[in-house]
């Protein structure tokens, strides 16, 4: 007799392989960054450890400052700012092969021309300042990427020890900059004279952030479509995987790698800008402070990916707030906060690669 | 401020004595990487590793007091550094250069926590005495030539010699073929049975143990350590070894050149006596790095893209 | 590992005195998989000292899988192997040598530093290298296979950098060699003079050779017995006396192939729809001239380093140092970017198909869409780009030439090397481009495959293209052209107006043996 008995369960069918594969690869999206993340977090931590401290603790006070309040998530989000643009940037060179370490120099260009311009022209408001300087800034940025660029693309040098030298040599400039022609003659440190009001970028009524996000957040999209829907995107896929095929196909290699250049240089040199008259208000050395590998971190955490790039600048952000505030309050060098985001950057292309071999 | 103080005939020895100096920490780290690239590894993490080499061979002075010993833990430092470059590079085949970029800041971080970690973050800064100088017997008394280059503290010597026992292994061994074997044709190497990997993997340590012990010369010559005290110099030993066209003898005079533009800008710092110039200082510490830029260009425009390994920077995976 | 009993020379005695009844390498059942993929069932095989073994097969039947068994590199899941009688180990014998198609020589070191890797110890200075060069010197001397010791590989010719890899082989102690399509890139003369040393190191010094070739002439020329592997399994064993050439394709691929047949023009028309005056690169090609019509397909033989790729940059606009003028339809092209030369009606198939072709790391999607992205319907106003345009367009041609993909968006780099060419002549043909240039397009393509790609070039014939074939393969040339004119340094040395041609004549000419024009 059958009746009240359960019939034996039948096994689900395997999935198709087409969900498979495309599990798979959420599996990566996501799951790459988590363990990236823990495994930092963890490395993290037997560091804190080693430093004499509570990682329970130290941790909380991390979050807190990341997270804790609407100051915190204020500075969060400005912190993001510069990370974003810059990160952008770097996908968009890499995109066409072109590795730069510049960020710091475009960045550093980008400040000391908003400085110049709001410091002896007279413009008088905001209205005219910001797009002023948003172009200037963006050109300087866009003159020190492009030299790297060029190098590249015409004499074949290499655009990381390019790059690298040319951030030295802005970052004497900006040395010399607030030393002689901006210099602040009441200043202790060498540093600029303050930006004038009317130069400074308006905050989000009620907070303290800057309305420089907006661009970050602006850009973020704009570069998604660039990439995903344009010729430029397309052409620079291509040359970036195969020089020959572009070339082959009447696609200038050179110019696609240069205007890269030009572009990731413009969008560090307005990270510069947006930080100066955001958040700094003054040019100074602390202006620059090895921005640009931390840009290499979230790009590469955010898969060099627009969308993920924020998620990533996110994070990098409040592990640096999180590092300096551990450093204030716990006796805890904030130096560890670069070896997690080191330690999350490794994993990151271990495990891509593990997951490549597997396939 | 007076020029001659700079350039004058009694101070030109002093200022190629200073040069070789500062230039051998250079030649050292360049000298392997040299190596390395030869075999079609591209460490891109030498600023990393030096300066874990640094802060190594900081400690290791600050509490024995023996220059020697901070050479050799400031080697073992960035040979252990080398390793992280090499399992992900070589047994993993990622990427070269993100992981060498990658190294590198694991490196100025790590440097940076175990610095604070020893001593602390007060108080004045703890300083090291650099090993002295010991002139050779004979060779010192050379006009001229005797005192630049023969009057050198023992780490200078060891360090020249290691150069140039790095190029004989490399055009003289059979050793040596391998390595440049590795780094033209891999698949030529791993079919008569070299082991491409095992190769890069010593090529690779080496150059993270001079890397380190280059670390430790900057230490030596200098006597404290602080955040980027290497000062970009082992991004600028990667440059050299283009100038170099990977051939570490070369090493040497490409990173001279460097050494002689360092100490030229610091003696005009110091002839100046902090004074205003006409010409901004900044200018001369812009210096080295504009020269180098500017060598990097002419030699790969010139020489270089001809020469460099065939194979540099791609990853190798064995048939087997 | 095997110790060879002597030392690293081959001993001079005659072949006779050396083989024993065991002796030779003997395959016994062997069978490898990979995962679910059978690549070997049951193959036994038995190679003696002092004879040549042909193995045919096409790609994909197993034979480098076999190869690497016999050479170490792979253990086989069932089966045994013997070599003289002792067992073959993990990593392979010193008695068998592989030289491989594509040479295993390091370019920038000399022949003496290239014998020296991998098997030298310690100190290697000017005295070993002198050492080593004598050695060398007197080995070649010995076998009749010349050679500069000192001399540094870049500078050697193909043929001189193969007598090289025997050498080697041989001085390493090698009993037996798998040559692995040795005469890929000979001139005809030169194939020759390789197959008779070839012979030659079998019959007189007693070395078991292993000769694996799709030229089935090359079979009937060199070899004593001729295996056929397919489909992981040996189907034919045969002495070379008993068979034919049409038998050897048939057992290759498993049905009758027509690859003999000569596939002409119905109506072979004049006219100049491509013409190319006093082409010249320098140091490269000499006052090129030729013309192709509409419906007509001329074909440049010549072995490759002849000036064939600079013919093929010229056509694809890629020589920049190039004179004389090009014409499309009587008008004159400008040849100095790649899109001129398109937006004039010019289809080219490039020679190296994954380096100027496909981009292996990308979809299939953006592999077709690179030659057009820039014109409608891909692209849009203000620099914009129609994604589904894009995804229609791969469709359609995946379609049209039955390209084996699961998706439009799968890698170019997973595709078999006849279906990567399809999509490479999917791509140029879908812009139904007035001349077609094609250069090699059946390198390393297996039979089947190469049938794909000459049908689909006869039909394309047969609409009206005018079809430029650059080759080296005399079965392909004699097979399709209509004209063949023959490219030897760089300059046109023969022309042949109508078929069916005369290969001798025509490998002669290849050769720059100048003949009275057939």
């Amino acid at each position: 007799m059958s009746t009240g008995m359960l019939s034996p369960p039948v096994a689900a069918p395997p999935p198709d392989p087409a969900t498979r594969s495309r599990l798979r690869s959420l599996l990566t999206t996501v799951g790459i960054p988590f363990l990236a993340v823990a495994v930092g977090l963890a490395v993290g931590a037997v560091l804190i450890v080693l430093a004499g401290g509570n990682p329970g603790e130290a941790y909380a006070t991390m979050l807190n400052a990341a997270l804790g309040g609407d100051t915190q998530l204020g500075r969060l989000l400005t912190g993001m700012t510069p990370l974003v643009l810059i990160g952008l940037g770097y996908a968009i060179a890499y995109r066409t092969g072109f590795i730069t370490i510049g960020a710091q120099g475009h960045y550093d260009v980008g400040a000391i021309t908003a400085a110049a311009v709001v410091l002896s022209l007279p413009l008088g408001t905001s209205w005219v300042a910001i797009p002023v300087v948003a172009v200037t800034a963006a050109v300087a940025g866009a003159c020190v990427g492009g030299i790297a660029g060029v190098l590249k693309a015409r004499l074949g040098v290499n655009e990381i020890i390019s790059s690298l030298m040319l951030n030295y040599l802005v970052f004497y400039a900006l040395a010399w900059t607030v030393r002689k022609p901006l210099a602040n003659p009441n200043g202790f440190t060498p540093e600029s004279e303050r930006i004038p009001d009317w130069a400074a970028l308006a905050t989000i009524p009620g907070t303290r952030i800057h309305i420089g996000v907006f661009v970050a957040v602006a850009a973020v999209p704009l570069v998604w479509w660039l990439m995903r829907s344009t010729r430029f995107g397309f052409s620079s896929q291509i040359v970036g995987e195969s020089p020959s095929v572009a070339a082959a196909n009447g696609i200038s290699v050179a110019r696609t790698i240069v205007t890269s250049a030009l572009i990731s240089g413009a969008l560090g040199g307005i990270a510069g800008a947006i930080m100066l008259l955001g958040s700094e208000f003054r040019l100074s050395l602390a202006v620059s402070s090895g921005i640009g590998f931390t840009a290499i971190v979230v790009a590469l955490l955010g898969r060099r990916n627009p969308f993920g790039i924020v998620l990533a600048a996110a994070l990098v952000s409040g592990l640096t707030l999180g590092s300096q505030a551990v450093q204030r309050t716990q006796e805890i060098p904030a130096s560890i906060g670069t070896v997690v985001q080191a330690v999350m950057i490794l994993t990151v292309l271990l495990a891509n690669r593990i997951v490549e071999r597997a396939r | 401020m007076n020029w001659s103080d700079v350039l004058g005939a009694g101070a030109l020895v002093p200022l190629l004595t200073a040069a070789l100096r500062l230039a051998v920490p250079i030649i050292l780290a360049a000298a392997g990487a040299c190596l390395a690239e030869r075999s079609g590894l591209m460490n891109l993490g030498i600023e990393g590793q030096m300066m874990v080499g640094a802060i190594t061979a900081f400690v290791t002075v600050y509490y024995t007091g023996n220059p020697l010993f901070g050479a050799v833990t400031g080697a073992v430092a960035g040979l252990l550094t080398a390793a992280i470059v090499g399992y992900l590079t070589i047994t993993m085949a990622v990427d070269q250069i993100i992981t060498g970029i990658s190294v590198v800041i694991l490196g100025t971080g790590l440097a940076s926590f175990l610095y604070l970690q020893v001593f602390g973050m007060t108080g004045t800064p703890p300083r090291i005495q650099g090993s002295t100088p010991v002139d050779l017997p004979v060779l010192s008394d050379i006009p001229a030539i005797g005192q630049i280059v023969f009057s050198q503290s023992p780490l200078v010597y060891a360090a020249l010699l290691l150069v140039v026992a790095l190029w004989w292994v490399l055009s003289r061994t059979a050793f040596g073929l391998s390595v440049r074997a590795a780094g033209e044709s891999p698949e030529a190497a791993d079919s008569v049975g070299v082991s491409v990997p095992r190769t890069r993997w010593i090529t690779l340590l080496i150059s993270g143990a001079t890397a380190g012990m280059a670390g430790a010369l900057v230490i030596d010559g200098l006597g404290f350590f602080q955040d980027g005290i290497t000062g970009g110099r082992g991004w600028i030993a990667l440059g050299v070894v283009i100038l170099a066209r990977w051939n570490p003898l070369g090493a040497i005079a490409g990173g001279f050149m460097f050494g002689l533009v360092d100490a030229f800008q610091l003696r005009v710092q110091a002839a100046s006596g902090g004074q205003a110039t006409s010409v901004p200082y900044e200018l001369f510490q812009a210096m080295p790095y504009a020269v180098t830029l500017v060598a990097v260009v002419v030699t790969t425009v010139g020489f270089a893209r001809n020469n460099a390994p065939k194979a540099l920077g791609v990853p190798f995976v064995p048939a087997r | 590992m095997v110790t060879p009993a002597s030392t690293s020379r081959i001993t001079t005695a005659p072949a006779a005195e050396l083989s024993g009844a065991d002796d030779g390498v003997v395959m016994q059942g062997i069978a490898r998989s990979f995962g679910d993929n059978i690549v070997l069932r049951d193959v036994s095989l038995h190679i003696r000292p002092g004879e040549v073994y042909a193995l045919l097969g096409e790609n994909g039947a197993g034979k480098s899988t076999l190869m690497r068994i016999l050479t170490g590199l792979l253990p086989p899941d069932a089966g045994t192997i013997t070599v003289d009688d002792l067992t073959l180990d993990a990593g392979g014998s010193d008695r068998i040598a592989m030289v491989h198609q594509h040479f295993m020589l390091v370019p920038s070191m000399t022949v003496a530093e290239n014998f020296l890797l991998g098997r030298s110890r310690g100190v290697v200075g000017r005295g070993r290298l002198r050492r080593t060069c004598d050695e060398i010197s007197a080995l070649a001397a010995e076998t009749g296979l010349a050679c500069d010791p000192s001399a540094r590989v870049d500078t050697l010719s193909v043929g001189e950098q193969q007598r090289v890899e025997i050498l080697r082989a041989l001085h390493l102690g090698a009993r037996y060699l798998l040559l692995d399509e040795p005469t890929a890139n000979l001139a005809p003369a030169e194939v020759h003079s390789l197959l008779a040393q070839i012979r030659d190191l079998a019959v007189e010094r007693g070395v078991g050779i292993v000769l694996i070739t799709h030229h089935l002439e090359e079979v009937l020329e060199a070899a004593d017995r001729v295996g056929v592997l397919r489909g992981g399994r040996l189907v034919a064993e045969k002495p070379v006396a008993e068979v034919t050439t049409a038998e050897l394709a048939r057992d290759m691929v498993g049905r009758d192939v027509g690859l003999g047949i000569r596939r002409a023009a119905a109506e072979p028309s004049g006219g100049r729809m491509l013409e190319l005056v006093g082409v010249s690169v320098p140091g490269k090609l000499d006052e090129v001239t030729l013309r192709v019509g509409a419906g007509q397909l001329v074909a440049v033989a010549g072995v490759e380093g002849n000036g064939q790729s600079s013919l093929e940059d010229v056509l694809s606009g890629l020589a920049a140092d190039a004179s004389g003028a090009v014409r499309i339809a009587d008008r004159e092209v400008d040849i100095s970017s790649p899109r001129f030369l398109r937006d004039a009606g010019v289809g080219i198939v490039p020679s190296d198909r994954y380096t100027r072709g496909l981009v292996k790391s990308l979809g299939i999607d953006t592999n077709l869409a690179v030659d057009s992205y820039t014109t409608p319907p891909l692209a849009r106003r203000g620099g914009r780009l129609s994604r589904s345009a894009i995804r229609e367009r791969a469709e359609r041609i995946i379609a049209a030439l039955s390209v084996k993909a699961s998706s439009p968006r799968t890698l170019a780099g997973t595709l078999s090397g006849g279906h990567a060419q399809r999509v490479v002549l999917g791509r140029v043909l879908d812009g139904a481009p007035a001349v077609l240039v094609v250069a090699q397009p059946t390198r390393g393509l297996d039979v089947g495959a190469t049938e794909f790609v000459w049908d689909t070039l006869v039909e394309h014939r047969a609409r009206g293209a005018a079809i430029l074939l650059i080759s080296s393969d005399l079965d392909e040339i004699c097979s399709l052209a209509d004209r063949v004119v023959v490219l030897y340094r760089g300059r046109i040395v023969a022309e042949f107006d109508e078929g069916p041609f005369d290969r001798e004549a025509l490998g002669s000419a290849m050769g720059g043996f100048q003949e009275v024009a057939a």
